[in-house]
């Protein structure tokens, strides 16, 4: 049985399509038969992150009414054949989703792969909802700002009221991924640091995210930042997908510039 | 113009039935001529005419009222409330006792008591107490509210305050010692 992941954030445009779209690369690259799964109905950007947008025959409501299989469905990425990718409907919106619909799709999802990720919609409505409804763990996306901090703190409550798990007296895991950390802001401290964070949310950390140009171009190219190997940004989401398959990976100095690290490093050297 | 300043001491009274307070005042009558009345509760035409008569002076104007005379009902039921898992964002909690919260207060979350607040950790969110003590520490988002007052300005961020009803004042204090958790 695969452990299914929910993406999930509050706020929109924090980066959780982002994020899962890399995960779930990583995970694959890492050998591991993945999938992802565009949550967001009536709003699919998952297709064009991972650059699949052309080859989506059927949708995600198509497999949940029955009309066609889950195999028919899912797309198989041509350069990670381990990845593979549902799209979410363009055309109809959250209102088709229910609750036995998402418990089979999400069951069948679970036989078929090691690791499903659901990319959640922003907000706390119907759609986010069943998003989580199912997921064995949460991996919360957040900015190191205050309103990104503040619906996060919101949904990581929903999560724990709201999802089967935890109706079952069970604890949804749930993780911290802080992304697009700007070294210069946080040095000037106008960015929120990663343990001010940790303090208001108390949930554990998975990843730190610097703020990446690559990430808006990989995304226009439909390729996912972390095929890049120059990309800071990719490096830090290999570096979630190796904590997530189990491995012990020290959290990497994020928050100080390229200029000032250096000579930190150089300063180590003399010491 | 000529301005003088006064103290005038007053006195406080409820009209719960027409005969008992007739009775109260016959008794007290030579002490109660010095004072001001504040009567509220059933105030009749015969009681007014009564005191006019007697040239007793009295007001009915209920903002002179004392607030301490509210004493808050909490006391009788001492039902402590421990909080001790975060209080996220959207959180709402309402008690009718004393509560102790041991964990954050996040921003968006609100907690209302008609007893005492003792908190320990850092408040970002909605205080409101009614009681007749508050422990706290808040950030620079956070709101207090305390017997109906507004006091998140009058305390700072940096330390854990207590704040206490005094009759019509509030005392509002700093704790200066440091909490250290064993």
């Amino acid at each position: 049985m695969g452990i299914v992941y929910a993406v999930i954030s509050g706020k929109g445009g924090v980066g959780k399509t982002t994020t899962a779209a890399n995960l779930a690369l990583g995970l694959a690259k890492e050998g591991k038969k993945s999938v992802v799964v565009d949550f967001d109905l009536g709003q699919r950007n998952l297709d064009m992150i991972l650059g699949l947008e052309n080859r989506i025959v059927y949708d995600i409501t198509n497999v949940m009414d029955g009309e066609v299989s889950l195999n028919q469905a899912l797309v198989q990425s041509k350069e990670e054949p381990n990845l593979y990718f549902l799209a979410a409907s363009q055309t109809k919106d959250k209102s088709v989703l229910n609750h036995e619909k998402v418990e089979k799709l999400v069951k069948d999802l679970k036989k078929e792969f090691e690791y499903v990720f659901l990319d959640a919609p922003a907000g706390i409505e119907s759609g986010f909802e069943h998003a989580i409804l199912f997921a064995d763990k949460v991996i919360v996306v957040v900015n190191p700002e205050v309103s990104s901090i503040r619906d996060s703190d919101r949904v990581i409550g929903i999560v724990d009221a709201k999802s089967e798990k935890a109706k079952r007296g069970e604890m949804v895991e749930k993780f911290l991924l802080i992304n697009r950390i700007d070294p210069e802001l946080t040095q000037k401290g106008e960015m929120i640091a990663t343990d001010d964070i940790l303090d208001i949310l108390a949930i554990k950390l998975i990843g730190k995210i610097p703020e990446d140009k690559n990430v808006i171009d990989a995304s226009n190219k439909g390729k996912p930042v972390i095929l890049n190997p120059k990309s800071k940004a990719g490096d830090a989401y290999k570096r979630v997908a190796k904590r997530i398959c189990g491995y012990k990976v020290d959290f990497e100095d994020v928050e100080t510039p390229v200029s000032k690290s250096f000579i930190k490093k150089l300063a180590g050297i003399f010491k | 113009m000529k301005t003088k300043q006064y103290s005038i001491k007053v006195f406080e009274l409820e009209v719960e039935d027409r005969d008992s307070f007739f009775k109260f005042i016959k008794k007290f009558e030579p002490i109660l001529n010095k004072y001001l009345l504040v009567l509220n509760g059933n105030v009749t035409e015969e009681i007014k005419d009564y005191l006019q008569e007697k040239g007793i002076a009295f007001t009915t104007d209920t903002s002179l009222q004392s607030k301490s005379k509210s004493k808050p009902e909490h006391i009788k039921n001492n039902d402590l409330k421990i909080v001790d898992t975060l209080v996220r964002s959207g959180t709402e909690i309402d008690s009718s006792g004393d509560i102790l919260v041991l964990t954050r207060v996040n921003s968006g979350a609100v907690i209302r008591t008609d007893g005492n607040y003792l908190g320990f950790s850092l408040v970002d969110g909605k205080i409101v107490c009614n009681g007749d003590f508050m422990f706290i520490k808040k950030s620079s988002k956070a709101m207090v509210i305390f017997n109906g007052n507004d006091i998140t300005n009058k305390i700072d961020c940096d330390s854990f305050y207590i704040i206490k009803q005094q009759g019509d004042k509030l005392a509002i204090e700093k704790y200066k010692k440091d909490i250290k958790w064993v």
